[in-house]
């Protein structure tokens, strides 16, 4: 009997261990790593979300090319830390994790645009990582076929309000809402959706009659719709370029931009403080939309291999194809370029920066540099 | 759509396929049986595994772990009175009990063999539904989603217990913990004391073990006795079963309730038990539900495996994960190249059909391997409480620090099972604590959505209207039954 005992305790506790093994792995790695100068066997991405989200899938599909493409072959390893819409994971990074170039940051607009906005709960620098890889991503707005062409007629003529389903006013629903606002559309936005999937579900059950997707979502989901009829494309968000002009998605290229769905409208370019801020975000947001970092201080040695290795997987003919599905088909940025557009989308200008502030404030009772 | 499905089985029964699908069952059964692992870690540490692999061999091994992690978690409720995951705390109300009285192995026969009957019923509802998925879901908006949260909180009336005062203000202060964290409409953060922690609120498997598994290990300390209070194993592995297949109407009716909750998506599968034991108690006549009563482990056993195969389909056709684990299937999903949307039942039939298959397999084998494991695992409810204890605290430690990895995990995994232990001395049913807690951003966010979007002309909805009813009747038979069983009892006094 005694014995019996003895065994179910091994058995359970063994179980137990099995279940941690990959979060020790993870933690006691640290030390290990940190005097290994002379080239890391493992590198660490840390992940500020739970499993299974956009961002990790990032992560885990960039792990096995830096493998093979940083010097030593290192195990390439995702961690989640989860927690205050990624803020939580970025903190730690910023603070409590060793800069000795193991250790990288998978980042999102989660985490961009907090820091843009200065809100109060980032602890962290962005200008103080040095960016390895980054990623963009696209929007669609679209809407019902009736509203589509109730809006080419004239958005000064509309009378009806619009339903917008969104999930909250800070997070990758101000670029859209912005994006109303610059077109002078009346749109009503109704908050608290659990996610994009949810949302776009209120659209087909008419519960809203105006949403975006992002790219994935669009080509899987809104296509079918837009092939029965049941929905119609306005425009895309757009993406910025090396200048800071707002240009169509290059996943999109038959989709008009806002810009020109206001200059069809108006008959001008468009310009101001809404557009300035509308761009900024737009870049942080989705042209900036995912990004692998490392602390600056990391051994510059380390920070070069890192980055060379970042130059030959975009040009791996392998990784191209298979970022067709995983990265939306767009193309990745690395070294001098992706630094450029980095400083360009991280610096706003005070005003802009005010504006969205008040923007928020005034719209939605959100004072940002106090959440 | 049947020769697609005789095909899919083929490819099932690939025996490389084959080979991880039992390894998926294995990891599935720990992971359930470890107080405070639930599926979201199972998956989590599947999901580095999936990368790459053909898309038939990763949905073998992830579905044939979700399917019966609702199987190997009802060990721990029967045996010790700790939920295994927060899908089976309802089990704990009549197993325990059971399992008190000696009869752990007719509570888990019938357990387990409900649990399959259950699974097999949610992989069939799954191919079923498959066609009719679209107006289905899209019949479900905000006013309905929230009479449904209405509908799940109105179980909490009847989960009360012996006092209806004190089941009200135990699920009034359920919603109150879970409406710590950041509001579903508003950016705006509530009883967060200035900490990043709460941010997201208190995590459900932590208020789920603490709740229950905290007073159970005082007891255990304290009594210094076994589970069993008769010190002896009954034989009743079919004895439990013939009394599930004697109650196969029950069996039916919690598992088409498991499908229906887990298909609606936003509502949450975790309350699925609990939906499935009221109902029970309702329905079932001459119950003593709560004492023991076998019908009260058949019930939500048959429910929470259901609910898998119905909370698959707003997932894989509409990439909308109506839990955590499902949330993380779409990444994984994700990784082996495929894309939750109308496509799953196009272009990727087959591999929906597989994910069919594998379910319905994976509940009968798992559903099996259980049973073998009754003997042996069964003997933990004879290990006297101050030599189990050190052992389920670590795990239980282990499984709230899981859930976010944060220290601020294991303090209020303290302070909750302090708060249950608390109710238990004074009798306050715990129940309707978690149903608040459960349900209270989903009736939160659906209500919000509702009043913002509609005004008030969402009441006069048919769907609404009927499911008020539905609720009124709920709550006000319980009182007219009650009051005629009291009547019974006066008459039968004199």
């Amino acid at each position: 009997m005694k014995k019996m005992i003895t065994m179910i305790g091994i058995i359970i506790l063994c179980g137990g261990l099995m279940a941690l093994s990959p979060i020790t792995k993870g933690s006691s790695s640290d030390k290990d790593e940190a005097d290994a100068s002379s080239g890391h066997d493992l590198l660490k991405f840390i992940v500020p979300f739970e499993a299974g989200g956009g961002t990790d899938i990032y992560g885990r599909f960039m792990t096995p090319y830096f493998s093979e493409h940083t010097p030593n072959n290192p195990r390439v390893q995702v961690e989640n830390i989860p927690g205050g819409a990624s803020i939580t994971g970025t903190n730690h990074y910023a603070n409590s994790v060793t800069p000795d170039g193991a250790n990288l940051l998978t980042s999102s607009a989660s985490s961009h645009v907090p820091f843009m906005l200065d809100q109060s709960s980032v602890d962290y620098d962005l200008t103080e990582f040095k960016p390895i890889i980054g990623s963009p991503s696209g929007g669609v707005v679209y809407t019902t076929p009736e509203n589509a062409e109730k809006i080419q007629n004239g958005i000064a003529d509309m009378d009806e309000t619009l339903f917008h389903a969104g999930i909250s006013p800070t997070g990758l629903d101000l670029s859209t809402l912005l994006s109303y606002e610059v077109l002078g559309i009346d749109v009503k936005a109704v908050l608290g959706y659990e996610g994009r999937g949810p949302s776009r579900v209120a659209f087909e059950q008419g519960e809203s009659n105006i949403d975006y997707q992002t790219t994935t979502a669009y080509n899987n989901n809104v296509q079918p719709m837009i092939d029965n009829g049941k929905a119609v494309p306005l425009y895309t968000l757009g993406q910025i370029d090396e200048n800071g002009e707002l240009v169509r998605d290059p996943q999109f290229p038959d989709i008009p931009t806002v810009k020109e769905v206001y200059i069809e409208q108006y008959g001008k370019e468009p310009s101001g403080e809404v557009w300035d801020a509308f761009t900024q975000l737009i870049n942080a947001s989705y042209t900036m939309n995912k990004v692998i970092w490392v602390h600056n201080d990391a051994p510059q040695a380390e920070i070069d291999k890192l980055q060379a290795s970042a130059e030959t997987i975009a040009q791996d003919p392998e990784f191209k194809e298979a970022s067709l599905n995983i990265l939306e088909g767009y193309d990745v940025y690395t070294g001098d370029e992706l630094q450029q557009r980095i400083d360009n989308a991280f610096n706003i200008s005070d005003e802009n920066k005010a504006w969205i502030q008040n923007y928020l404030y005034e719209n939605y009772e959100v004072d940002i540099t106090k959440l | 759509m049947i020769q697609s499905a005789i095909d899919a089985l083929f490819i099932v029964l690939d025996p490389a396929r084959l080979g991880y699908m039992f390894l998926g069952i294995s990891i599935g059964i720990v992971v359930g049986l470890l107080p405070g692992l639930s599926g979201t870690v199972g998956m989590a540490l599947l999901l580095p595994f999936v990368f790459g692999l053909d898309p038939y061999i990763g949905m073998a091994l992830l579905i044939g772990m979700i399917a019966v992690i609702h199987t190997g978690d009802t060990f721990p409720s029967i045996l010790l009175g700790i939920p295994g995951t927060s899908g089976s705390q309802a089990t704990i109300m009549d197993g325990f009990p059971l399992a008190q009285s000696g009869q752990a192995s007719r509570a888990m026969g019938a357990a387990f063999f409900c649990s399959m009957v259950g699974g097999v019923i949610g992989g069939i509802a799954l191919f079923l539904t498959i066609p009719i998925a679209e107006p289905l879901i899209t019949s479900f908006s905000s006013p309905e989603l929230f009479m449904l949260t209405m509908l799940g909180l109105s179980m909490a009336g009847m989960l009360a217990g012996k006092s209806v005062f004190k089941g009200v203000m135990a699920g009034l202060l359920g919603l109150l913990i879970g409406a710590v964290g950041s509001a579903p409409a508003v950016p705006e953060y509530r009883f967060t004391f200035g900490t990043l922690y709460l941010t997201q609120g208190i995590s459900l498997p932590v208020v789920a073990i603490a709740i229950f598994a905290f007073p159970i290990i005082i007891t255990m300390l304290t009594d210094r006795v076994t589970v069993s209070k008769t010190g002896e194993l009954q034989n009743g592995v079919l004895h439990g079963i013939k009394d599930s297949i004697k109650n196969k109407y029950l069996v039916i009716r919690s598992a088409v309730v498991g499908v229906l909750i887990g298909f609606i998506p936003g509502l949450g599968g975790s309350v699925v038990d609990w939906i499935a034991y009221g109902f029970g108690k309702k329905t079932v006549k001459d119950n003593y539900f709560g004492e023991g009563d076998i019908r009260g482990v058949i019930a939500p056993e048959s429910a929470n495996n259901a609910k898998e195969g119905g909370s698959l389909v707003p997932t894989l056709l509409f990439g909308i994960p109506g839990s955590g684990t499902t949330a993380i299937l779409l990444g994984g999903l994700t990784l082996m190249g495929l894309q939750a949307g109308p496509q799953m039942i196009t272009t990727d039939l087959d591999v929906t059909l597989s994910i069919v298959w594998t379910l319905v397999l994976a509940n009968v084998f798992g559903a099996a391997l259980c049973i073998i494991l009754i003997r042996p695992i069964s003997k933990l409810s004879l290990i006297p409480g101050e030599k189990i204890v050190p052992f389920l605290l670590v795990l239980l430690v282990i499984g709230a620090y899981q859930s976010t990895m944060s220290w601020g995990d294991l303090v209020i995994f303290v302070i909750i099972g302090l708060l249950g232990y608390v109710m238990t001395v004074l009798d306050w049913p715990r129940p309707p604590l978690l149903i608040g807690f459960v349900l209270a951003m989903s009736a939160e966010r659906y209500y919000w959505i509702s009043i913002e979007r509609y005004g008030w002309e969402w009441i006069s909805n048919p769907l609404v209207i009927i499911l008020a009813v539905l609720i009124v009747g709920l709550l006000s038979g319980g009182a007219i039954m009650k009051k005629f069983s009291k009547q019974v009892e006066t008459k039968g006094g004199n």
